[in-house]
């Protein structure tokens, strides 16, 4: 009796560990509270309510998804950048049939912030827009230690830029784009020059970009389909999607690492 | 008489089911097995595609460092090096080898760059930074999934059974985009 019982410990220990194993596995990831994920506490519920709002109409007219989330620390994972890959391959943010999914991200004990981007979008949404959306919307209040309000001006900007890319209008719901891409650049001369450079810049590389992610079309879709254009029912997993919107699950959109990072 | 008949009609009949299974058996084998290997290739290809736009962005980057620092020669040379190994490499290991040295060349231009304050808060410059770093990061991403792929797919042409036939396909073990990491820690910069 008392010999089964000992041989037995290493295998329960054995079992015991593979369930811890799994568990921390799981851990590793946190499921989505909705568009905005608050896990870090830092947005006041009404900094919540404008993403929200901006997210939603903006995935009915184009059928993009923006998902916001701050968390206090990504470990275990070595940096933002595998993080934020991580988490929105694993939520599928965006419509799978067009991989048009961004994730703004924060994390607050190592004072970094990241916009992943989904493949559909890298077009629209190019790393050096990104990392503008960052320096002149997102920054300047996170410094300040308006977190909530950083966010709100990045989901603007991203929404901004989108919304220009299918010609819809959201700027009653506060989307707009960083000042370059109108013309107007912070301090320095040869403003012209620079916007036409950059102008060059982004249809020499966007164009291109849009184009890999159909090449690996077969490989990376997931069995389900997400709706594409505006469709309400796009998320669909859990079945809610009524007239007013709603979280109802991402889209199972794609991400190859595309975006930028900034420490604040 | 008529029961050995019958006998030898049921050991064909088995026989004949046994070679029909065990055909259909063996062609959803190699029907899985080309389908992982054209997965490790797909993978390769994202890599392949990721390396090639950072060596698109390269140009633009090297000229507009140029403009403010044209007399940092040999960094420049350095990088006009590695871009054209990377074009010639032709095997994962050669690919893998000009990668670093692409790597180490430009990790030395942006400490180069810390010594022009200017350029680092020039808007061209921050915007192809920003586009480096985050084809930098997609070429980590394309090569961890591709290191997953052949992962699977070197795991099932070892094992049993599809051991067995997998030579006979020509389906060979990959290899893996593997990094030194000794090499991939800071470079040594010199300043004389």
């Amino acid at each position: 009796m008392k010999l089964t019982d000992r041989s037995l410990l290493p295998v329960l220990a054995l079992l015991m560990l593979i369930v811890a194993a799994a568990g921390a596995q799981a851990q590793q990831l946190p499921a989505p509270e909705g568009y905005v994920s608050d896990f870090a506490g830092v947005i006041s519920a009404d900094e919540a309510l404008r993403m929200q709002t901006l997210i939603e109409a903006l995935r009915e007219a184009t059928g993009a998804e923006v998902a916001v989330v701050t968390v206090d620390t990504f470990a275990p994972f070595g940096s933002i950048e595998q993080f934020g890959v991580a988490l929105a391959q694993q939520w599928g943010v965006g419509a799978a049939s067009q991989d048009s999914g961004a994730i703004l991200l924060l994390a607050m004990s190592e004072r970094q912030v990241r916009i992943e981007v989904g493949y559909g979008l890298e077009g629209v949404l190019p790393d050096g827009r990104v990392g503008a959306v960052l320096d002149q919307l997102v920054l300047p209040a996170l410094r300040e230690g308006r977190w909530g309000e950083g966010l709100v001006g990045g989901v603007e900007g991203i929404a901004g830029y989108i919304a220009a890319e299918y010609d819809v209008d959201l700027a009653q719901y506060g989307a707009r784009a960083p000042q370059t891409a109108t013309g107007r650049t912070g301090s320095s001369g040869g403003t012209s020059a620079e916007v036409l450079f950059f102008l060059l810049l982004v249809m020499f590389f966007g164009g291109g970009r849009f184009f890999w992610p159909l090449l690996f079309l077969g490989s990376r879709r997931r069995g389900y389909f997400g709706g594409g254009f505006g469709t309400r029912s796009a998320g669909g997993v859990f079945g809610s999607g009524g007239r007013s919107g709603g979280f109802s699950g991402f889209g199972g959109g794609g991400f190859g690492g595309g975006g930028a990072s900034r420490g604040f | 008489m008529r029961h050995k008949k019958y006998t030898w009609l049921i050991a064909a009949a088995v026989i004949l089911l046994l070679l029909v299974g065990g055909f259909s058996w063996y062609v959803g084998q190699r029907n899985a097995l080309i389908a992982l290997e054209e997965s490790v290739n797909g993978a390769w290809s994202e890599v392949d595609n990721q390396l090639q736009r950072r060596s698109d962005l390269i140009p633009n980057l090297v000229a507009t460092v140029r403009g403010f620092a044209a007399q940092e020669q040999q960094v420049f040379s350095d990088i006009a090096e590695a871009r054209s190994r990377l074009a010639g490499a032709q095997s994962v290991s050669e690919t893998a080898e000009s990668y670093q040295q692409m790597e180490s060349a430009l990790s030395r231009l942006l400490v180069v760059v810390e010594a022009y304050p200017e350029l680092r808060s020039n808007q061209n410059f921050i915007r192809l930074q920003d586009e480096l770093a985050g084809t930098e990061n997609r070429i980590a991403v394309a090569r961890q999934r591709y290191n997953n792929s052949v992962q699977s797919f070197n795991a099932r042409i070892r094992m049993f059974p599809a051991s067995l036939f997998a030579g006979g396909l020509g389906l060979t073990q990959r290899d893996y985009f593997e990094i030194d990491q000794q090499a991939r820690s800071a470079p040594q910069v010199n300043f004389d």
